[in-house]
């Protein structure tokens, strides 16, 4: 069980990556599409997260990849076939009749607020929606 | 001396009577597609090798009933019990780090006693009295901080219980702790938690796999005797592979998610670890059934699945005769480790022993559902993910206008690789690419269900290995995120299609100081954990090997 | 009349061409009648041969430069559901509570949460969608729309995108006589599911704002119209006929001021004959239908003007604000290219799948509609200016209909609920179901006075006591002696003796001054303490008077 063995496998596991990304011309469909490749600093707005110069550099090539990666679905003949929201096992009847329940716990829940000024969570400016 | 108590298997580890592995098997399987490379450990067969050779095998038994035997029955307290877990938790913790967060010592002291005084005065237990439960930090506890692994829920305290996590302490079960995870589930090592890597009790130098890592590995080295996980695209059954525990992840709504930070809404389950089917079996009877806080699950009939199982002293000399076994011939090719063909043929040819006839089914949509799965998790999850803007709860960075206030309380809250899977799924999402992506991904769903349905049709059960490697060594794959995503590939369908699957240890092949383990995964059709617990019982019972017992607890 | 109706649309359109910063002339302000959804959609059987739109007989008392343009409207309208509980958590919702008292994890959005659709929710949506002649989706479900904003604590709304549970539909409506009346039909394109934003409130010093999460998740249906409105007044009487009927379906109180009535105006002109649409322009903020009229005209007079004075280009996509103070629409926000919500299927809920059974159980729980009173009460020979006093609420529906029922005269029950009782609810802030009166009671009085039992006088004496005290119109009677005198030999007794105490008045009206009648009637009813009845008292007067003694 020495060092060896460990590479060995290792270096096996990552190559079925190829293998799943499918036939090689599915990528290529995928170029040719007129769908543009993600915008990591305008995403990033959307998503409301703040990312430094540094890391759209570090994630920009990664999302690309993973982007061009999901572009295999393009390839992939769906004609007819009806979209699965989820499994669709079955789920329980048993609509909520409109009978009120008060939370008992609701002191606790306030208490976890950041910035609570009894009786309202505060806020910084808010500006119009977009 | 070892209390009576103590699981057979820690007795064996402890005393270190035994050389971990039995005798290296000659690889005799041959009509498969890969030869087996030195599996060090086959199965026995059921016919020529008597069970009881407690000198070769130790087949996993009950913790759960064998700590209610011991409590009932006054040769054991509850304390004492959760004594030694806390204690060997202790021991064992610096060297793992399965947890984010231990119970207060006193807290699990306090709730242990009183149900010593139950039992004193006669009283009833809960069938889970003195049952210690690590969970997974993602799953929400009222009494304790419940941070998803990330840092922007950091010191959060939910006013709350996830519905199974009450079921469980109406049961009497004590939870011990809140158990390490890629940040929100999202991750296949752990190593993306927010907080810290967690290692594999079988070589510290491994991951444990993930998301659920840290309940994989605390189940493991016996920190905990169960815990419970979450699985979204094989984040129960993977780290079990990985950490030789089994591992259960249910029908989709057969456990209720209330509670469950929601990575992945279609296709997130609680599942549970055990270190045998029985506990596996006991603890997900305990938290199955419709709530009506969860609209997706499922009022289906939740059987009491242990006591479905057939106990190792009545089997046939062909148990399993007739159950049909499809061999999934696409979880066994390319690029999947040898070690790993190797071990889940030999558990074929166990099967087989066992009575069934295995035959190999090919899914030809297989390939698609690893995409597809991370596009609809994706997704789902920068959805899913949004209410996490330091407004309610979670830490807030300062700033005198709302906007910044989000970007930078969510870009400080998390880790690279949440923030760019929201991207990604805020990309999948946006108009003009729904179609594209999102809807695209759904159809190709549609796909792995039927052709789920009509393997499931053919076959009682379908098997394939839970991962396509063992446990990889920590950083191996963390720049990578294709090659971390290509290890989801055993799962992913399975979630795609909302089925159960069983996780059972099945092998162990070289690596590390003590090789390592691997997992057989069971599929069966919806809301059929029973027959999956059954056969994981019996192939349990019947397999050669140590118990999966990790070195960690031999040098612990 | 006029003033009462009000009530449905609070409108003061008299004042406003004094506070409209733009000139006005004479013109036909709906001047443009060729919407082809208005026309289509008006059904062939229009019944009871309602009057239908006739632009020439508009009224004249808007003045407004808008000619040579037309106007077109659509308005979204969010109607908050008057369930006890919110859309997918158990927590009650009482408007004006303390602020965050009515939360909890689910619609605070804290993590683990899930939403369990209320069933209510989905039986009122079917109640609307059906009363607003639409096809229901049999399955519908419900998608996330995703924006952030700190009133919306999930960061994303459940709404209902591609599958609303209700389409294509419409709502027939009578303009008010003072607009010109007429009947229209508005298309109506979709009816859909969703929960309310918690409400957010900015500091006086504009330094922070505050969060009150009470109102998040409270269910509200929104209904889209079809842009088939041209102008201030027809828009308003959307909205008003919209709030009838979600009151007559009791689905929601439809209280503008208290915000479960919200109406989102988008207006757009364009010169007459230009193929293309006008920019679109949103207009948010009116709370009540007369601030709707006003807000609309006002911004039509806004963009017509930017039009005739070449500024068209000005008119850019936007929503403004009504602004009740200045009575002008202001700037809120540009709108950037269109918004992108990600819509997605909430994975959270499975679909919502109807039944036949469920929908026929609804249908025939329907009550009657506003619209197929009104025409019930025209067919009963009421004014149209009745018929839209009566029918606008639907406690006055009601009670009508029960005294109607109990024998009463048609028009006399209308006179009385539109006359003295209304004036009496007005005063009193009271609703008509509010009151002791009963329909039963009104019909007894009613026949009383026609039967000559009391007159019209002592009538309204009875009913003042009958709305304060309750009780029957029989005791009342005879509790006060009010039994009127119509023995004619007793009548003449009276006359008889008022003739004779008077002696020069009677001298005057012989010598022709007949004016006097009124004298000697007032003095006979005075005697008789208002007992007399009128007409034999009259007769008998002229006959006394007249007599050669």
């Amino acid at each position: 069980m020495g060092g060896g063995a460990v590479t060995a496998l290792i270096s096996r596991a990552t190559a079925p990556v190829k293998l799943f990304f499918g036939p090689r011309q599915t990528r290529r469909a995928f170029r040719c599409s007129a769908l543009q490749p993600p915008d990591v600093p305008r995403l990033a707005e959307t998503a409301r997260i703040s990312l430094s110069p540094k890391e759209v550099e570090e994630f920009a090539p990664k999302i690309r990849q993973v982007i061009d990666w999901f572009g295999q679905l393009q390839a992939v003949d769906l004609e007819n076939i009806e979209p699965s929201l989820r499994a669709d096992n079955e789920v329980g009847v048993d609509p909520r009749q409109d009978q009120p329940v008060e939370f008992e716990n609701r002191e606790a829940m306030l208490a976890a607020v950041p910035s609570y000024e009894d009786p309202y969570i505060k806020l910084p400016k808010v500006l119009n929606k977009e | 001396m070892p209390s009576p108590i103590q699981n057979p298997r820690l007795l064996l580890s402890h005393c270190r009577l035994h050389s971990p592995f039995p005798p290296k098997p000659h690889p005799t399987v041959s009509r498969h597609i890969h030869r087996p490379s030195r599996p060090l450990l086959r199965a026995s067969s059921a016919t020529q090798q008597p069970l009881a050779t407690p000198s070769t095998t130790t087949p996993a038994s009950s913790d759960i009933l064998s700590v209610r035997e011991s409590i009932l029955s006054r040769r054991k307290t509850v304390t004492e019990v959760a004594g030694e877990y806390l204690d060997r938790l202790r021991r064992t913790e610096p060297l793992i780090r399965s947890f984010v967060h231990v119970a207060d010592e006193e807290a699990v002291m306090r709730q242990a006693a009183e149900i010593d005084g139950r039992v004193e005065r006669g009283e009833e237990v809960g069938e889970l009295a003195g049952v210690l439960v690590g969970v997974k930090d993602n799953i929400c506890t009222a009494d304790m901080p419940s941070t998803g692994g990330s840092r922007i829920l950091e010191g959060y305290r939910p006013a709350f219980d996830a519905t199974a996590i009450g079921r469980l302490r109406e049961r009497g079960a004590i939870i011990v702790g809140k158990t390490n995870l890629d940040e929100f589930g999202m991750g296949s090592s752990t190593e993306a938690s927010g907080f810290q890597v967690t290692a594999n009790p079988w070589d510290t130098s491994r991951v444990p796999g993930g998301s659920s890592g840290g309940s994989a590995s605390a189940v493991s080295a016996r920190q905990c005797m169960v815990s419970l996980g979450s699985d979204t695209g094989g984040s129960v059954r993977q780290p079990a592979s990985f950490c030789g525990v089994v591992g259960m992840k249910p029908t989709y709504g057969r456990v209720s998610r209330f509670g469950l930070m929601a990575y992945a809404s279609s296709l997130d389950v609680i599942g549970c670890f055990s270190s045998s089917v029985t506990d596996t079996a006991i603890l997900l009877r305990a938290i199955s059934g419709y709530d009506r806080f969860d609209a997706t699950s499922s009022n289906h009939e939740v059987p009491d699945y242990a006591s479905q199982l057939v106990s190792v002293d009545h089997f046939e000399s062909k148990p399993l005769k007739g159950l049909r076994v499809g061999m999934i011939c696409e979880t066994l090719g390319d690029g999947v480790d040898i070690g790993v063909v190797s071990s889940i043929q030999a558990a074929s040819v166990h099967l087989e022993e066992l009575g069934c006839t295995v035959t190999e089914v090919s899914m030809p949509s297989f390939s698609l559902g690893l995409p597809a799965y991370y596009i609809l998790a994706t997704s789902e999850s920068s959805s899913n993910l949004s209410r996490y803007d330091g407004v309610r709860y979670g830490n807030q960075v300062a700033a005198d206008e709302i906007n910044s206030l989000y970007g930078d309380s969510r870009a400080n809250g998390f880790g690279p690789e949440v923030k760019m899977r929201i991207l990604m799924g805020t990309y999948a999402l946006s108009a003009g690419y729904y179609d594209a992506y999102y809807k695209r991904a759904q159809q190709v769903r549609t796909l792995v269900r039927k052709s789920f349905k009509a393997a499931l049709e053919q076959n009682d059960i379908l098997i394939s290995p839970a991962a396509p490697t063992p446990a990889y060594k920590i950083g191996e794959k963390t720049n990578d995120p294709l090659a971390m995503y290509a290890g989801d590939t055993m799962t992913v369908n399975v979630n795609l299609a909302g089925l159960p699957a069983l996780v059972v240890p099945c092998g162990v092949v070289e690596g590390g100081p003590a090789g390592l383990p691997v997992g057989l995964q069971m599929i069966g059709a919806a809301f059929d954990e029973a027959k999956l617990l059954n056969v994981g019982h019996i192939f349990e019972q019947t397999l050669q090997s140590n118990g999966f017992v990790p070195p960690l607890l031999t040098n612990c | 009349m006029a003033l009462v109706y009000f009530r449905g649309i609070k409108t003061s359109h008299l004042r406003f061409p004094l506070i409209t910063p733009f000139p006005r002339r004479s013109g036909v302000p709906f001047c443009v009648m060729r919407s082809l959804d208005t026309q289509t959609r008006t059904p062939t059987d229009n019944p009871k041969g309602q009057v239908k739109a006739d632009t020439s007989d508009q009224p004249k008392t808007l003045e407004r430069n808008t000619s040579g343009f037309e106007t077109i409207i659509g308005i979204e309208t969010h109607v908050q559901l008057s369930t006890l509980t919110k859309a997918f958590c158990g927590c009650p919702y009482t408007y004006g509570s303390q602020p965050n008292t009515t939360v909890c994890p689910i619609c605070m959005g804290l993590p683990g949460t899930l939403p369990v659709l209320n069933s209510k929710v989905i039986s009122f949506a079917v109640k609307l969608g059906l009363a607003l002649n639409c096809k229901l989706s049999m399955r519908s479900k419900f998608d996330r729309k995703q924006y952030f904003y700190p009133d919306l604590p999930k960061g994303y709304q459940i709404s209902q995108f591609d599958i609303p549970i209700a389409t294509g539909g419409f709502i027939d409506l009578d303009l008010p006589l003072e607009f010109g009346g007429g009947h229209r039909r508005f298309g109506i394109t979709r009816v859909h599911m969703e929960e309310d934003a918690g409400k957010l409130l900015h500091s006086e010093t504009g330094s922070h704002s505050q969060l009150d999460l009470n109102r998040a998740g409270v269910p509200l249906l929104e209904i889209v119209s079809e842009p088939d409105m041209r102008s201030g007044v027809e828009a308003a009487e959307y909205a008003a006929e919209i709030q009838r009927l979600v009151r007559y379906l009791g689905v929601s109180n439809g209280n503008m001021q208290e915000g479960s009535l919200r109406c989102d105006v988008n207006v757009s002109v364009r010169p007459i004959g230009q193929s293309k649409f006008g920019t679109k322009v949103e207009i948010k903020n009116m709370n009540s239908f007369s601030a709707m009229n006003r807000a609309i005209d006002f911004e039509i007079s806004r963009q017509v003007n930017l039009h005739n004075q070449g500024q068209a280009d000005q008119i850019v996509q936007e929503t403004r604000l009504w602004e009740e103070g200045s009575q002008r629409t202001i700037t809120m926000r540009k709108k950037e290219g269109l918004a992108d919500y990600r819509y997605f299927p909430e994975p959270d809920l499975p679909e919502v799948v109807l039944t036949d059974d469920f929908v026929d159980s609804i249908l025939s729980s329907l009550p009657e509609l506003p619209e197929m009173k009104r025409r019930r009460y025209e067919g009963m020979g009421l004014s149209m200016q009745d018929v839209l006093f009566i029918a606008n609420d639907v406690n006055d529906a009601e009670f009508f209909d029960a005294a109607v029922e109990k024998g009463a005269d048609v028009k006399m029950a209308a006179n009385w609920i539109m006359g003295d009782i209304a004036a009496y609810l007005k005063n009193e802030k009271l609703s008509i179901n509010e009151i002791k009166l009963t329909p039963q009671e009104l019909a007894a009085l009613i026949a009383s006075i026609k039967g000559g039992t009391i007159s019209g006088k002592m009538g309204k004496e009875v009913l003042f006591e009958l709305i304060s005290k309750g009780g029957t119109v029989k005791s009342i009677i005879e509790k006060n002696d009010m039994v009127q005198i119509v023995d004619p030999s007793k009548i003449e007794a009276l006359v008889d003796k008022v003739l004779a105490e008077n002696p020069k008045q009677l001298e005057q009206f012989r010598g022709g001054k007949t004016k006097l009648q009124g004298f000697f009637a007032g003095q006979v009813m005075k005697v008789s303490k208002g007992k007399a009845n009128p007409m034999l008292l009259n007769k008998i007067l002229i006959e006394k008077l007249n007599a050669k003694s």
